[in-house]
């Protein structure tokens, strides 16, 4: 399909990031990742002289607004690609849409794996490039005793799968997995905070996300609880949750990511530069967002290589295309639209800043169909570099 | 760990066969064993001799039936899993479908979503149709022994007007003493009463009641 707008002096892409509900923390800094990427392209001069336009919609967290407005962007022939989601849920929604016509989801999120459609492309983490690191690092830091909270959708159900496999091959053990609405208040996690008292394990593992993050962890804080023995371990809490949260209550606790704001390099320092002189603030630079940032240049790219728009010709160029990202060097595996990226473990000091524990010394290939990731299978860890 | 949860971690470990024409669905469906992470290879047409062992085989079926599929698979030790591939679902490659006993079925064109729960359901299926057959197996060898033994000693009790009991004592007499298990002795006993009968049957000559 070719770009149907009567527009031939620009590049219009969809931008379905939620800016309200219950994710909308994290997805406008997704939103404001792909926004300084096409701020930087247009400003090199667009690819082959034409800009990127950006068409940005507010899906509401909605699952079924993220298909309707796909439906829109896409079936109305306003453009071929979209950037966007952020939960599995609206992923699931958008995907029909963009292989009914052929389109391009550049979809910037960890997620479960499990999946891939020639009409997307993976720019997050799947279980092998962050589960597998972090649980190896808690066992050898505070124990094998887990407790499981998490939202209740699939992301955390599958996530928690995949945890509890490698817990038991390492001899541990998962205490208790708890469960809350996706748009849990602070009231509901009184329970989880019980439960965690009475059973006192090594280590706790959340996947809960959204407004859900900062309420369950000011909750761990209320109840005097010392992170420093038995923090909480997340693949997704970031840099902006942290920054809603507050120093104080992210003290301690430890998120696995291909990124965070706190690389070292100088790739790393201009995008954070940039950034501030376009938002004012770094606080909102996560993982998610720089994965954004960098699907946007990686688009980018396959116009000015393709020399066309239409999803074809660009597939055939993003498939092993390489980029300069601010985590490191990443790349599409051209197996499974899945990206190389590297994976970190970093812990929050007392300034709400993540502090790197450990890192892997090249990028780990993702292998997004590992049903059972071994704790000992040396093709999916590398060796760490502290 | 359930049989379920071993199914899906073992899928890796599966040596699948794609018997299909090298055109874009084979190569969509190859890509997609690959991300799974089986081992795979398309071979068409379907090869003469033996292949190494298959787990897994996706097979083309047709509104007619494709004799050297069906002949490859005849030659296959232990069958694999099946997986139809098929374009149509007109009665004709439906029945094929019935006739070639698939565990699942993957309608064309391949998209790489579905192959993986293609597999699972199929796997699912054909465990459960082996298992069932080895515990059919199982069961039929016990009704036949524990028929032979009541036959066994029925005819003891007969011949020498003794109880159930000791009858069954002293076959297990016999089998500790023989070295032979309990069941070859039942069968013995039958075997000889029977020749003894017939025997004893034709030494009587044609019976009084014989119409000849």
């Amino acid at each position: 399909m070719t770009i149907a707008t009567g527009d031939d002096s620009a590049w219009p892409v969809g931008i379905l990031f939620s800016q309200t509900g219950v994710t909308a923390i994290i997805e406008q800094s997704q939103l404001n990742g792909a926004l300084l990427a096409i701020d930087e392209v247009n400003e090199a001069g667009g690819a082959m002289g034409r800009p990127i336009e950006p068409i940005i919609l507010d899906p509401g967290s909605d699952p079924v607004r993220y298909r309707q407005m796909a439906e829109r962007l896409i079936g109305d022939g306003q453009t071929n690609v979209i950037f966007g989601c952020y939960m599995s849920s609206s992923r699931k929604e958008v995907l029909p849409v963009v292989e009914r016509y052929n389109g391009l989801l550049f979809y910037p999120t960890l997620y479960e794996g499990f999946e891939y459609s020639p009409n997307v492309i993976y720019g997050g983490a799947a279980p092998n490039q962050n589960s597998l690191p972090l649980a190896t690092y808690l066992m050898d830091h505070f124990g094998s005793r887990f407790f499981f909270v998490g939202s209740d959708y699939i992301y955390p159900r599958e996530s928690n799968r995949v945890m509890r496999n490698i817990v038991r091959q390492g001899g541990g053990e998962v205490v208790a997995e708890h469960y809350v609405d996706l748009e849990a208040g602070p009231e509901d996690f009184s329970e989880v905070i019980d439960k965690i008292a009475a059973l006192e394990p090594d280590v706790i593992f959340s996947t809960v996300v959204g407004t859900g993050t900062v309420n369950f962890y000011r909750a761990y804080y209320g109840a005097n609880t010392d992170a420093s023995k038995r923090p909480i371990a997340s693949l997704t809490t970031n840099e902006a949750e942290v920054a809603a949260m507050g120093a104080q209550v992210a003290e301690g606790h430890i998120t696995a990511a291909p990124y965070f704001r706190s690389v070292a390099g100088e790739r790393n320092h201009d995008f954070i530069e940039r950034y501030r002189a376009k938002f004012g603030e770094v606080e909102t630079i996560t993982s998610c967002c720089e994965a954004a940032y960098f699907q946007v240049h990686l688009y980018a790219n396959a116009l000015r290589l393709a020399g066309a728009g239409n999803t074809d010709s660009l597939r055939a160029v993003l498939c092993g295309a390489e980029f300069e990202a601010p985590q490191g060097r990443i790349k599409i595996d051209p197996e499974n639209n899945h990206a190389y990226l590297l994976s970190r473990i970093a812990r929050v000091d007392e300034s709400g800043d993540f502090v790197i524990q450990r890192e892997a010394s090249r990028p780990i290939k993702p292998d997004p169909y590992l049903a059972v990731p071994a704790l000992n299978d040396w093709a999916h860890t590398p060796a760490w570099v502290r | 760990m359930s049989e379920d949860d071993a199914i899906i971690e073992r899928l890796r470990g599966l040596s699948a066969l794609v018997l299909h024409p090298r055109d874009g669905d084979a190569e969509e469906l190859l890509l997609q064993l690959n991300r799974i992470g089986c081992r795979a290879q398309a071979v068409w047409p379907p090869p003469r001799v033996d292949a190494e062992s298959v787990d897994i085989a996706f097979i083309l079926v047709q509104e007619k039936p494709s004799e050297p599929i069906v002949q490859f698979l005849e030659r296959q030790s232990v069958a694999p899993t099946l997986i139809g591939l098929a374009g149509y679902e007109s009665p004709s490659v439906l029945n094929h479908l019935i006739e070639l006993k698939v565990d699942s079925v993957l309608t064309k064109p391949i998209r790489p979503s579905g192959v993986l729960t293609a597999m699972v359901t199929g796997r699912r299926i054909w465990q459960e149709c082996r298992q069932k057959d080895r515990m059919i197996g199982k069961l039929r060898s016990k009704v036949e022994n524990s028929q032979k033994m009541t036959d066994a000693k029925l005819i003891l009790m007969r011949l020498h007007g003794i109880e159930e009991q000791a009858a069954y004592q002293a076959m297990r007499q016999q089998a500790m003493e023989t070295r032979q298990s309990i069941s070859d002795i039942a069968e013995a006993i039958i075997q000889s009463h029977e020749l003894l009968s017939s025997v004893v049957t034709r030494a009587a000559g044609p019976s009084e009641d014989d119409p000849t």
